[in-house]
């Protein structure tokens, strides 16, 4: 019977235990829907001439056939749809996908393939872009030349919705394809490593240069404020009527 | 030297100005109506579709996410501009929610808000409608200013503020009641405080040019009659030392109590961390002397001559594409106003010496100061500097117009006025069809210059009107956002290059 009762008790223990602990996690992660990619448009399928979502961005204007040569959407199911970036002169041009996102933290996937990059002054670039800097995914690799790649960047997006720019990019002469790009979110920061960008950080320091640690004191701030409400008062007293009027 | 006095004594300005006031411009029921029109027609180019495109477009990341997110995170803002238009759109972010429409519905209302301030501004300045209907419809269809009130950005806060400022030192020039003149200038400091707390560095020239013209108007007013030179120069101290202790007291308080979430949030201390915080930005725009000059930055002398346009959205496209229709915002003006407001400065500017107009010489004061200003400026520039200056291009161009409606203006002024049209024409019609329209127009004109009276002065006002409403409707798509096929987008881009004479 003592053995009953202290089973039964475990038993209770356990159940407690596991809803604690599993109840709170199953129903975060099903609010989360970790897998679900936040850029939509898995395959890169959907779209009448543009896949959903992107746009085509060029730093030099490009007429109409030079544009249709250097962005190429190409999407025949069930193969994935690919990003293809051409340039012949020196240029900087990119599909890029805006979007908002809320405190936490996400993953970044994506493939990428690369030709004819210009070794100091091109770079092929899948990634994402904040504020006016890019952050490739980490590949094996760097070379100006490759097959297929596929990389991950994880972000952190602190106190307030951030917008950025997942992109494919292209600085300077050759090609680049990118497909299978996802970003979803995550419970936390990875486990097994990899490059983490923390938006809010990024953003700070391109806001501002350094500048120091608060020194000063309150009674500076109050007593301006009293000396300029003094002097607009004595303006104000100043302006009325004088006698002789 | 005898009308020179009179032209810069306030009183008789006053006494003549009273007299036009009172009996021939009284506030009537056309002066309502004409500001409602004006204000209906602004609210609805400022208001529609205003929550497109739903993304930042240009610098309103900075605005609503480097400012009003972080005033609402409790974060240190540490934006270049002073903080007072993401505070109000932190304001309208906790009311309405984070979107896009939350974000710039202020700058609309403020933009709306500019008409109606514009069209008091010319009223008063040359007790005439007419200069103020027209300097507000000139603003109500020039690019610069329609783009800039429907996006959340810091400028049409400045010169929203400015132009009550601009108002208000009027409204003091032809005001003997001392009680008046007090008011006036209280919201004078109201105005330049939430300038100056709008945007880093111009509106402080804003300031500069405000306390001049005050200055200038309390020494020339006239003393009072009966009174000693002693009593007369006392008084006239007194009411300058006056002046400037309220304009100056009044609106550096608002510059300062806009800066108070970081002390709120803890992030400064006092004072000393303000002063230090603006040693830090002198650094860093210093560093951007050494920064490149990218493709959207143009010198201050291409501006008046609308050369070198921004790409506001998206940023960095300059593309148009045979798989896309192309949806662009471009800070491109309206050219014939751009052009116009040109010539009419060089108009203005003989007719303010010639005329010793004191309403004249600030017109051209005002422009030449906010142009200029940028000459010694070494870091890179952008088109939109010389918006203030534009301002006062559509006033002068108003009146300019004005004159000639009503048979003031000379020949040479008249054809001064119709030279924009030509590279209007030709840029807009083809060299073939705008020579031909060129020829037309110059043989209607010199035909109604035969014919005597204002005809042909009405006939360049007539044009510009016209022409005016033709090119903000023919380039509303690319300051609206709205899809343009490759030929129609290449249409409107008038200059192709080479050089720094680009709208791509």
């Amino acid at each position: 019977m003592v053995v009953n009762i202290s089973l039964r008790r475990a038993f209770s223990r356990l159940i407690l235990a596991v809803t604690l602990v599993c109840g709170p996690t199953l129903a975060y992660g099903s609010e989360l829907h970790a897998d679900e990619n936040l850029l939509g448009n898995d395959n890169l399928t959907d779209g009448t001439d543009v896949p959903n979502g992107w746009q085509i961005i060029s730093r030099l204007p490009r007429n109409p056939p030079q544009a249709a040569q250097t962005f190429v959407w190409t999407h025949s199911p069930p193969a994935p749809g690919e990003l293809q970036l051409n340039n012949r002169t020196f240029n900087s041009v990119k599909w890029d996908h805006p979007i908002e996102l809320e405190r936490g933290w996400y993953s970044l996937t994506g493939e990428m393939r690369a030709s004819g990059i210009e070794p100091i002054y091109g770079a092929a670039i899948l990634g994402v872009e904040v504020t006016s800097s890019k952050f490739g995914l980490a590949f094996p690799d760097t070379r100006p030349e490759s097959d297929w790649r596929k990389g991950t960047l994880y972000l952190k997006v602190g106190s307030a919705a951030k917008q950025i720019d997942v992109v494919c990019a292209l600085d300077g002469r050759g090609t680049v394809a990118c497909r299978n790009i996802s970003l979803v979110r995550i419970s936390g920061p990875p486990t097994t490593g990899g490059r983490v960008i923390d938006v809010d950080t990024v953003r700070r320091a391109e806001l501002k240069p350094i500048f120091r640690k608060a020194k000063g004191h309150m009674w500076t701030l109050f007593s301006t404020l009293l000396l300029l409400a003094a002097i607009a008062i004595s303006g104000w007293i100043a302006l009325g009527p004088s006698d002789s009027q | 030297m005898e009308d020179l006095a009179k032209a810069v004594d306030p009183r008789a300005r006053f006494k003549r100005r009273t007299v036009v006031d009172s009996a021939l411009l009284p506030w009537t029921r056309s002066d309502t109506l004409l500001i409602a029109g004006l204000l209906v027609a602004a609210a609805m180019t400022r208001f529609i579709s205003l929550g497109s495109p739903s993304v930042f477009v240009f610098d309103e990341r900075s605005v609503v996410e480097g400012g009003a997110r972080i005033i609402l995170g409790g974060g240190q803002f540490l934006s270049t501009h002073p903080p007072f238009p993401a505070e109000m759109i932190a304001l309208s972010i906790r009311a309405f929610g984070d979107d896009p429409l939350s974000w710039r519905w202020l700058s609309a209302s403020l933009g709306t808000a500019l008409i109606g301030i514009t069209y008091l501004l010319g009223r008063r300045m040359f007790a005439s409608r007419l200069v103020g209907g027209l300097a507000a419809l000139f603003v109500i269809c020039d690019g610069l200013y329609l783009v800039d009130s429907r996006l959340a950005l810091w400028e049409i806060f400045f010169f929203t503020f400015s132009a009550i400022a601009y108002l208000m030192l009027f409204r003091f020039a032809y005001s003997v009641d001392p009680f008046a003149r007090r008011r006036t200038l209280t919201v004078m400091g109201f105005a330049l405080g939430f300038a100056l707390a709008s945007k880093l560095g111009i509106p402080f020239i804003t300031l500069l040019l405000m306390t001049a013209c005050v200055a200038f108007l309390v020494l020339k007013r006239p003393g009072t009659p009966g009174a000693s030179d002693a009593q007369q120069r006392e008084a006239r101290n007194m009411e300058l030392y006056g002046a400037l202790a309220l304009i100056w007291g009044l609106s550096t308080i608002i510059f300062i109590v806009v800066f108070f979430p970081n002390y709120w949030f803890g992030w400064w201390h006092g004072l000393e961390d303000h002063v230090a915080f603006y040693f830090g930005e002198y650094r860093f725009q210093q560093k951007l002397q050494h920064s490149i000059h990218l493709s959207s930055t143009s010198p201050w002398w291409s501006w008046p001559f609308l050369l070198h346009p921004i790409i506001y959205y998206p940023q960095g496209e300059a593309v148009t594409t045979a798989i896309a229709a192309a949806r662009s915002i471009r800070s491109i003006g309206n050219p014939i106003l751009w052009w116009g407001a040109l010539a009419s400065i060089v108009v203005v500017t003989r007719q303010a010496i010639t005329r010793k107009s004191m309403e004249r010489g600030f017109l051209v004061l005002a422009y030449a100061i906010y142009l200029t200003i940028w000459i010694p400026f070494p870091r890179y520039e952008f088109i939109y500097y010389y918006m203030p200056s534009l301002y006062f291009g559509f006033m002068a161009l108003a009146l300019s117009l004005s004159d000639c409606w009503s048979g003031a203006t000379r020949r040479w002024e008249e054809v001064a006025l119709l030279i924009p049209f030509c590279p209007v024409l030709v840029l807009g019609l083809g060299i073939t069809v705008g020579t031909m329209t060129i020829v037309v127009l110059a043989v209607a004109y010199l035909a109604l210059t035969r014919r005597g009276g204002p005809k042909a002065g009405r006939m360049v006002c007539v044009l510009y009107v016209a022409a005016t409403l033709i090119l903000f409707v023919y380039f509303i798509p690319i300051w609206f956002a709205l899809p343009l096929t490759p030929q129609q987008f290449g249409a409107r881009m008038w200059l192709k290059g080479p050089g720094v004479a680009d709208w791509r």
